[in-house]
């Protein structure tokens, strides 16, 4: 199967890193002058030498996010439906060998998690679970999801890779949108953080996004955790996946996603630490590279830092999350794949973007009418 | 194709002209007998492009319709 | 360098044969266009007539010869003129033309499409003239076809680049050579349509139809050329945003 992993090693990370540290103020207004679809641009735009002209990337990513996405935010809730896991990653909570209580919902835990998601106004969830694959499998999960679509008009899912026949089997079961984060596309650093488990093939890890896409899944979700390597190396990468996936599989939408490392039970420090401003730097570089992606931000970030990176070209997030399986039936147990920084309840979050003039959206749009299957 | 009878004249439209041809002609020599060029044309018969490689191997027969397109300056 | 399937021109202007009023013109035209590939057309012999032979100083020229499929009114017509042109002439290069309206000459996108699966299938080296729609070209080319030729306006309208919105965003997408073809009327926007990203541009009429046509093709190679530089060299944006007053990043406390 043809998918990026070809691309990819053709690219010399090496190379691009020195171009990428060489870059020069010149380099980064002729890259704002052009920064659409462009590499080269993007590259500049996330250069140390772009850190002194934040404030326009802001006041042109900002005015871009606005005339592509106008004032809407999309709201989601991240559901958790196990932790058990067969990978040992170290920066994560769930990493099988921590001792934490492991937990897969039932039935009813599900139904109970859901009606209180649902009573809270939500209408789109990102189903959750750890990676393991033989408790917690593609049977699990297409037996879930017919029940989460009949409640949920938009349905996302963040498991482990799984195969293009399993991705047909969700879509035709009405599953919206996978998420598949590459973590980092430093091999090296990669192979140094998962140490046990499935999650070490780098490359089939890589080659989803080409799955889920040849599966005919409307939406796919990439990301790296930043902190992982050299961020501005890998948020390149991330770029350059993003772009061959959208000129190879055009019929399909695109999301990112920027976490930062936080604390987690057993976690570590991050190899380079990403401040506030790179952060900025990050969503103005990839809005400016890409009009129509779309970039969400979780309860990672704090509440005071979320409410000034709204403008910036975010377009879909969540609030009052639970990162652990019955978190939202019972909030206060140990459970938690990662800290949450911004605890404001939904409606509190929802007032301040209203208060900011955005226009907070439960519901994109009405996919009742169309036949599912791909 | 028999070569041993004797020739006998076909009624044949060859671009929409009506002709008779004194036997079944090869339509390779039909190019030749009517002057049109052998480079650079293409011949249908009965509505279907007849390969440049046949064109010594098949003959006219009764009634054919016959179409000879060559390129023009256009487009 | 143009690449398109297997053939390499470093010409980016190509040129038809059409409406010029002798042909000795068209060939001196033709000549100082430094043009690389001409289209043709075909058509039944007259069986009465001359035969001008167009071929031979055509080629002497050192013009690869494309035919194409004018006249055809469904992919049908289409498909078996290409096989006709495979006859004539040996080559599996194809310009697909299906223009069912005799008014305005616009594509039929449907018949083209269809015509364009069946002739890559059958291993033609398909160029295929359409109007200049996004997702049209993309159908195209993930059907096979070698380039897309989509139009700058009506065939013969000289009414440039009408269509220039749509062209960016096809020339953006499309991961084979862009052939801008009709209605270019000017050098000026033959240089517009390369400086915007175009791998070649296809003229006819305004260079047959030119009181000069053999000054008029000259013309139209600089101009190419000169867009394709300017292209290449990178142009910059001529307009340029104030900035707002109320900083976005300010809260970072960064002094910038």
């Amino acid at each position: 199967m043809t998918s990026f992993v070809d691309e990819f090693v053709s690219l010399n990370a090496d190379a691009m890193s020195l171009k990428l540290y060489s870059t020069t103020a010149q380099d980064v207004e002729r890259a704002l002058l052009k920064p659409t679809g462009n590499l080269s641009s993007l590259m500049a735009l996330l250069s140390p030498a772009a850190m002194a002209y934040l404030e326009p990337m802001a006041q042109q990513a900002a005015a871009l996010t606005r005339q592509r996405f106008g004032a809407n935010l999309g709201l989601f809730l991240p559901l958790y439906v196990s932790n058990l896991c067969a990978n040992e990653c170290d920066y994560c909570g769930f990493s099988m060998s921590n001792k934490v209580k492991r937990k897969t919902l039932s039935q009813d835990e599900l139904n109970q998690e859901m009606a209180i998601i649902k009573q809270r106004g939500f209408d789109s969830v990102l189903l959750v679970s750890g990676e393991h694959e033989t408790k917690v499998g593609i049977d699990y999960f297409a037996a879930i999801l017919p029940q989460v679509k009949a409640k949920f008009s938009h349905v996302a899912m963040e498991v482990q890779p799984l195969e293009t026949v399993h991705y047909q089997r969700l879509a035709k079961l009405g599953l919206d949108a996978v998420m598949v984060y590459q973590e980092t596309y430093r091999p090296y650093t990669y192979a140094k953080h998962h140490t046990r488990g499935k999650k070490q093939d780098f490359n089939y890890r890589l080659a989803t996004a080409d799955r889920i896409a040849k599966a005919g899944i409307d939406k796919i979700g990439l990301g790296v955790l930043l902190g992982l390597d050299d961020w501005r190396l890998d948020a390149l990468f991330m770029g350059h996946h993003l772009q061959y996936l959208e000129q190879t599989y055009w019929r399909t939408r695109y999301s990112i996603s920027l976490p930062r490392l936080r604390p987690c039970t057993g976690g570590i420090t991050p190899k380079v630490e990403l401040s506030d401003a790179g952060l900025v730097q990050l969503i103005c570089a990839f809005r400016l590279f890409n009009p129509q992606v779309e970039i969400s931000l979780s309860t990672r970030e704090l509440a005071s830092l979320r409410d000034n990176l709204w403008a910036l070209g975010i377009t879909h997030l969540s609030a009052g999350s639970s990162t652990q399986p019955g978190g939202y039936v019972h909030p206060s147990s140990q459970l938690d794949q990662f800290e949450i920084s911004d605890d404001r309840s939904v409606e509190q979050v929802v007032s301040r973007l209203k208060q900011l003039g955005f226009n907070p959206l439960w519901k994109d749009w009405e996919m009742a009418w169309i036949n599912q299957s791909p | 194709m028999n070569v041993n009878q004797p020739s006998q004249s076909i009624n044949v439209m060859i671009n929409g002209v009506a002709e008779t041809l004194k036997g079944h002609v090869i339509i390779s020599e039909l190019l030749i007998l009517k002057q049109l060029p052998i480079n650079a044309v293409a011949i249908v018969v009965n509505d279907e492009v007849l390969p440049r490689s046949r064109w010594n191997h098949v003959m006219c027969q009764h009634d054919d319709s016959i179409c000879v397109f060559s390129a023009v300056a256009g487009g | 360098m143009l690449t398109i399937s297997d053939h390499q021109f470093t010409s980016r202007l190509f040129t038809g044969t059409g409406k010029f009023s002798h042909q000795d013109i068209m060939l001196a035209a033709i000549a100082q266009s430094q043009s690389q590939l001409v289209t043709l057309a075909m058509k039944r012999i007259d069986l009465h007539a001359n035969h001008d032979n167009l071929l031979a100083p055509l080629q002497s020229l050192g013009v690869k010869l494309m035919p194409n499929t004018a006249g055809a009114r469904n992919a049908k017509e289409a498909i078996f003129a290409a096989h006709l042109a495979y006859e004539m002439l040996g080559t599996k290069w194809i310009k697909l033309e299906i223009h069912p309206d005799p008014k305005y000459l616009m594509p039929d996108p449907i018949e083209t499409l269809l015509a364009a699966k069946q002739l890559c299938d059958d291993g033609f080296v398909v160029l295929p003239y359409v109007h200049a729609d996004p997702v049209l070209c993309r159908r195209l080319e993930d059907v096979g076809c070698a380039a897309v030729m989509p139009l700058g306006s009506p065939i013969g309208s000289n009414q440039g680049l009408a269509t220039e919105t749509f062209l960016n965003i096809i020339i953006e997408q499309a991961q084979v050579p862009v052939i801008i073809d009709a209605g270019i009327g000017s050098p000026s926007q033959a240089c517009r349509a390369m400086e915007m990203g175009a791998d070649a541009v296809l003229v006819n009429t305004a260079i047959a139809s030119s009181a000069q046509p053999e000054k008029m093709a000259q013309c139209f190679a600089q101009a190419v050329i000169a867009g394709r530089q300017a292209y290449e060299a990178g142009l910059g944006r001529v307009n340029r945003q104030a900035l707002a007053t109320s900083p976005l990043t300010g809260f970072l406390g960064l002094n910038v």
